[in-house]
């Protein structure tokens, strides 16, 4: 029954976990003796090595209508009550999500060779990136819920280790170890809800194995049967895998972590919290979709969540000036569409966004990650101007990324197609929950103007590294201060022009170059993309008219932003005289958010309220209330602990206390 | 049935006499051994437990098991008794380094074979309880069960905290059987008879507890001297204070040994002959397990103590233990899989934890600031508190999120959803304390000043493990890993 | 005039028991405790001899635990009183102040 390419599947994550199990344990040996390139190169070997594997998935697994590679292993967990089989399993969208997941692995653990070569932690860094990537692929391949939790914890976990690798050397003035605890802790409150999510779609239909539950769900009597007598249980286990999938994937009101997390290695921004686990969440909801799709309430508050993600995403990209804060911000926005392309009941356009969205974020947070490497971890971008001169591959590679964000050319843009496909499948759609309906019309018209703010700030990012240098025109008040803080040794470095950093870096900064405008052509193509995607819904052609007008609109927009702020003179004289416009000039340019007040008060005053309020409430309120729930549980401690006095007779007393009481309450109930 | 000379029931009894005849020659090794008594009779008694483990493994028994008067012999008996004589074993392990001069601050403990002989008396009284038949088995098994380890907690009278545990409780303990003693007379009174089965008819013919005055008194009572063995709300208040008392070995032993057979004991009667479908002993379970739950996550987050910490956990994982016995008819088999399942899990990663304790405890005082700066004292040591605590949490593929899960799926069969939400919930706030330890020991020790800690109290010299150590510290990790990896292992043992 | 019988039995084992229990939480003298533990345990004796003289009369396993049951209350006084005794050497005392030491309550004031 196991034939020879099922063994693959399990050989894909059990690679990257030995290479990760030998790194743990020898990689600090092995950097003592000075042999760093050996831990990246086994790392990179790893990763490698499971992309090769997955190469031979695609004949079987992405080629064969309806077929799929399955490795069975027999039962994991067997008691009377609740069996977990140990199987595997690559389907089409399996197949897509593990080369997804190996290509951006490999790629990226390459990359970081170069990144963190002098970084004297490595072997911790390297054994988690390749625990992260057997995970994920435990997550991908899973055929059951608790397998599927294994690799979703796993990740979790290595995120967390991740975002926390700085805690010792940059992380006292940056608070690393808080950041990733604050990571950690909204994913485990997604971890819990999810848990709770499988718990009770066990209770309601007797088995946990995804094969099992699809295939009861497509059967002739579908969900009728299914459901009998448990509709409620269904439906509640929907929202709670929908709050594990919105930790997960950072969608309103749990995405306040991904900002958080961008306190990690730069690689770790581009391969974890952009490509891959991010879009945990959208696969889990993609492999639920009969679920989903019997449950419209669920699909109504994925569309409310994400239209809020969305909008609360592409604002704060405006409003920041870290580069790293930029990208990730437009990581939600981009997650928000994919979520809302599975409102609208469309897989395929999710996933089609979920590789494009993968290769110019990845392309994107890669060349950030060049920049900040060059630059000696300086990551503001108002004080990185004109950086990208003197590194010609990473301005090229920056360059593709932000045509391929924005959208800008078909055919060369990662991002156009993907988009236009999630755009249409909204339009097509209509939006029922709670009673209450929306047009797919009307969001899509919300979704296309709040879409043309990425190529606002992407060109503004542009503007700022490929224009003109500040040092130039001689205004370096805030340098003095930026030198203050980092001490002499940064402060010798600053007088060296940044230069291009290690070929590992650059080398890979070409194959995704390439990669991405690969994809973007093949993503125009109805025939490869239908060839692709086919286990996953009919493929529509896209209609010209309906888009040309918005590429044209998105084109200029991007090329008057990146006009404006690639010259300081233009930049600073057209933002003071739209701040001498507001409300007489109040407060400095440079204030945390005169671009949020700037773009709001000249686009839409409206939106940006909204968007004010929103994350005020969303990231207030929450905070607030966990905030809240940590004083209650110390009172209620406290209280607690009082009780505890030492003395054995008190402790006689309560237990007396309590049987006096059991046994009144109980003859009490009789009578 | 059989007769009490059958070869099946002498060959099923095999085990209890030989490690009853074990406690005796232990207890005499003093005697035989002047010199290295300690070390002597812990080689003694490891051997002698080894051995009544390969007889309980080996050992034939019919599928049905067999029973003469109130003894019987069950294979889930059997697996009982394994996991009691793992424990002991684990304990004397655990222990041996404590005869020692300098092993902890607290003074190296002295009479091993009083040591050992008690430990070994207080498994055979396990051994006894969970194959009782009737309550006088029950009640003797119970008390031989327990008698001994209010001397263990006592043993080492110079120290204050010792001696105030056990005698705090030897105090609790014999008002508990007083109770038990009391409830037993009232079952006794109702049942005309001290059998399980005679039990079972009279517990059976009336729907409701309510109904039974005589059973009603019974069952509270004896339940309230059980929860006193188990930890559980109300009963619970003793714990702290005599886990922070007793001899290191003890607590380990209190939390696992003495914990696994008040688990043990409760299945034999509220999954035996009092396991009717009856809404009231469920809700009293449930309110009991919501309550531990509490208690134990409130008493654990600001708890530095590192004992205390312990017993506060050991609370809440009682908390969840009770679930099992919400479940009503039919459940029996599946609670009692999840209860053994979860003993042998939290006995696993109880035991790494104690083992991490034991050797930070030798040059600082067991609270969790001296456990700061462990990852670079001991990176091996670090990593096994952090699998330990991971189990506890119940982060998979570790043990504790299977057990919580089958826990869980028991707690579900009789509709106790809302009983379910607060265990997720006390799972994840676990998550929160059983961290704090893992921070401390990950947190750099430059930062120890900034916080004001006193730099004595932060011993920085590296941990070396001795080659038993490495094994002992190896095995249970893999253990950890392996029994969350491959729980089908485990049936495949059982099932033999 | 109070007759022997069942009633009136377990109204006394319950009053032994209720007497024992009130001596645990009142006396301070840990050997009055243990003493008052000794007569909860008599109380439950009694209670459980009276069910089988007066309900179960033909059977006698109510008198087998009984007598069990003197024998663990020995045990239980000579674990106890061998713990009064080491307290006493250590402190002159046997008040139950001596062995109250351990508690949230002292840890805190002590943070």
């Amino acid at each position: 029954m196991n034939s020879g390419l099922s063994w693959t599947l399990l050989a894909l994550p059990v690679v990257p976990a030995a290479s990760a199990l030998v790194l743990a344990l020898c990689g600090g040996a092995l950097l003592k003796k000075n042999l760093y390139n050996v831990v990246g190169g086994l790392a990179t070997l790893a990763a490698g090595i499971s992309f090769v594997l997955a190469l031979f998935l695609i004949p079987a697994g992405l080629l064969g209508t309806g077929t799929s590679v399955t490795l069975d292993l027999g039962s994991w967990i067997a008691t009377e009550s609740f069996y977990a089989g140990l199987k595997l399993n690559a389907d089409s969208v399996g197949t897509l999500m593990v080369l997804l997941v190996t290509f951006f692995g490999f790629l990226i653990t390459g990359y970081s060779v170069g990144y963190m070569r002098n970084d004297r932690e490595q072997g911790r860094f390297f054994a988690s990136l390749n625990l992260f990537v057997a995970s994920m692929l435990v997550l991908v391949l899973a055929d059951n819920l608790v397998l599927i939790f294994l690799g979703w914890e796993g990740v979790g976990l290595c995120s967390y280790l991740l975002i926390g690798h700085y805690w010792n050397e940059r992380g006292k003035d940056q608070d690393v170890p808080l950041a990733a605890f604050r990571a950690f802790f909204v994913n485990r409150i997604g971890d819990l809800l999810f848990l709770l999510g499988v718990f009770f779609l066990f209770a309601a239909f007797g088995t946990i194995s995804l094969s099992e539950l699809s295939a009861r769900a497509a059967s002739p009597h579908g969900f009728g049967v299914m459901f009998a007598g448990r509709e409620w249980m269904a439906v509640l286990a929907a929202f709670l895998l929908l709050g594990g999938a919105f930790a997960k994937s950072a969608q309103a009101p749990l995405h306040v972590w991904l900002a958080d997390a961008m306190a990690g290695p730069t690689p770790v921004s581009a391969l974890i919290h952009a490509a891959t686990m991010v879009t945990a969440g959208i696969y889990l909801v993609m492999r639920l979709d009969w679920l989903f799709l019997a449950v419209p309430q669920a699909r109504f508050l994925i569309a409310v969540c994400a239209l809020v993600t969305l909008v609360v995403g592409a604002f704060m990209a405006l409003t920041q000036n870290d580069i790293k804060k930029i990208l990730a911000y437009s990581t939600l926005s981009n997650l928000a569409l994919m979520f809302l392309a599975l409102a609208a009941g469309s897989s395929r356009a999710a996933m089609l966004h979920l590789f494009g969205h993968a290769f110019f974020k990845a392309l994107l947070f890669l060349s950030a990650g060049s920049v900040i490497f060059s630059a000696h971890h300086e990551q503001d971008a108002r004080k990185l101007g004109g950086v990208l001169k003197s590194l010609p591959v990473t301005r090229a590679a920056f360059w593709i990324g932000c045509i391929g964000g924005a959208g800008l050319i078909p055919y060369l843009s990662a991002g156009f197609f993907t988009k236009e496909a999630v755009l249409e499948s909204v339009r097509e759609a209509t939006f029922n929950g709670f009673g209450l309906g929306v047009s797919g019309h009307v969001l899509y018209w919300i979704v296309l103007g709040v879409e043309s703010l990425s190529a606002l700030y992407l060109f503004r990012l542009l503007g700022y590294l490929n224009g003109e240098s500040r040092e130039k025109t001689a205004q370096v008040t805030d340098h003095s201060a930026h030198h203050g803080a980092h001490g002499a040794h940064d402060h010798a470095h600053d007088h060296h022009a940044p230069h291009e950093s290690s070929p590992a870096i650059r080398l890979v900064l070409i194959v995704l170059s390439v990669a991405a405008p690969l994809f973007a052509w093949l993503s125009g193509t109805p025939k490869l993309t239908a060839w692709v995607t086919g286990g996953l819904g009919e493929w529509e052609p896209m209609q010209w008219a309906h888009v040309a007008p918005f590429l044209v609109l998105n084109i200029v927009l991007a090329g008057v932003t990146y006009v404006v702020f690639s010259a300081v003179s233009r930049r600073e004289a057209v933002l003071s005289a739209l701040g001498s416009l507001r409300w007489g000039g109040r407060g400095p340019l440079d204030r945390k958010f005169w671009f949020d007040d700037l773009y709001a008060a000249v686009i839409v005053l409206p939106l940006k309220v909204i968007a004010w309020v929103l994350r005020l409430v969303v990231e207030n309120v929450f905070i607030g209330l966990l905030h809240l729930a940590g004083l209650i549980g110390r009172g209620a401690s406290r209280l607690l602990r009082r009780q505890q006095t030492g003395y054995a007779h008190h402790y006689a007393a309560a237990i007396l206390l309590f049987l006096t009481a059991a046994a009144w309450i109980l003859l009490w109930r009789r009578g | 049935m059989s007769t009490p000379f059958s070869t099946p029931f002498l060959s099923a009894f095999l085990p209890d006499l030989a490690l009853l005849v074990l406690a005796l020659v232990v207890l005499t090794t003093e005697i035989v051994f002047r010199k290295h008594q300690a070390r002597w009779t812990a080689r003694v008694a490891v051997a002698g437990l080894a051995a009544v483990l390969i007889l309980l493994a080996a050992l034939p028994l019919p599928s049905g098991g067999v029973a003469y008067a109130g003894y019987q012999v069950t294979r889930s008996v059997v697996v009982w008794k394994q996991l009691f004589a793992l424990a002991t074993l684990a304990t004397i392990l655990l222990s041996r380094s404590y005869f020692r001069n300098g092993h902890s601050l607290r003074g190296a403990l002295a009479n091993p074979g009083a040591f050992y002989g008690l430990l070994l008396f207080s498994t055979t009284g396990m051994f006894a309880l969970v194959s009782a038949r009737d309550l006088l088995t029950f009640y003797i098994g119970l008390e031989l069960a327990t008698l001994p380890l209010y001397a263990l907690t006592a043993l080492q009278p110079r120290n204050a905290g010792s001696i105030e545990a056990g005698s705090k409780y030897m105090l609790m303990g014999a008002f508990a059987s007083a109770l038990s003693l009391f409830g037993i007379s009232f079952l006794y009174g109702a049942a005309g008879s001290l059998g399980f089965d005679a039990l079972a008819k009279v517990a059976s013919a009336q729907p409701s507890l309510s109904a039974q005055p005589f059973l009603l008194a019974g069952v509270l009572m004896l339940l309230g001297s059980l929860g006193f063995k188990l930890a559980m709300v109300p009963f619970q208040m003793w714990a702290p204070d005599v886990y922070e008392g007793a001899p290191t070995a003890v607590t380990a032993f209190l939390s696992t040994g003495s914990k696994a057979a008040a688990v043990a004991a409760t299945t034999t009667l509220f999954l035996g002959p009092l396991n009717l479908p009856r809404i009231d002993l469920g809700a009293i379970f449930a309110l009991a397990a919501v309550l531990s739950l509490l208690a134990g996550t409130l008493g654990a987050m600001r708890q530095s103590n590192l004992r205390r910490f312990i017993a506060y956990s050991s609370i809440a994982q009682a908390g969840y233990m009770l679930m099992a016995f919400t479940g009503g008819e039919g459940s029996e088999a599946a609670a009692r899989i999840a209860l053994q399942y979860n003993l042998l899990v939290y006995g696993t990663a109880s035991f790494a934890l104690f083992f991490v304790v034991s050797l930070v405890g030798r040059s600082a005082p067991e609270t969790i600031p001296s456990l700061r700066g462990l990852s670079a004292r001991s990176p091996a040591l670090a990593a096994l508190l952090a699998l330990s605590l991971f189990s506890l949490i119940g982060i998979p593929p570790l043990a504790g999120f299977l057990g919580k899960f089958l826990l869980f799926a028991v707690a579900a069969r009789n509709g106790h959803y809302t009983l379910i939400f607060i265990g997720a919930l006390a799972v994840a706030l676990s998550f929160y304390y059983y961290m704090r330890l893992l921070k401390e020991a990950y947190q750099p020790v430059q930062t120890a000043e900034n916080r004001g800690a006193p730099a004595s109290a932060v011993p920085l010299s590296p941990i070396r493990l001795s080659l038993a150590g490495k094994c002992a510290a190896a095995l249970l990790a893999i253990l950890l890993v392996v029994l969350g990896t491959c729980p089908g292992m485990l049936n495949f043992i059982a099932s033999r | 005039m109070i007759g022997l019988n069942l009633a009136n039995a377990l109204t006394l084992s319950l009053v032994l028991v209720l007497i024992g229990a009130f001596g645990m939480l009142r006396r301070r003298s840990l050997i009055l405790v243990l003493l008052s533990i000794e007569i909860m345990l008599n109380g439950a004796n009694l209670a459980l001899i009276s069910f089988n003289f007066f309900l179960w009369g033909t059977s006698e396993t109510g008198h087998y635990l009984y007598m069990l049951s003197i024998g663990v209350a020995a045990v239980e006084a000579a674990v106890g009183l061998a713990m009064v005794i080491v307290i006493f050497r250590n402190t002159r005392d046997v008040t139950r102040d001596r062995v109250s030491l351990l508690g949230e309550t002292k840890a805190e004031a002590e943070a």
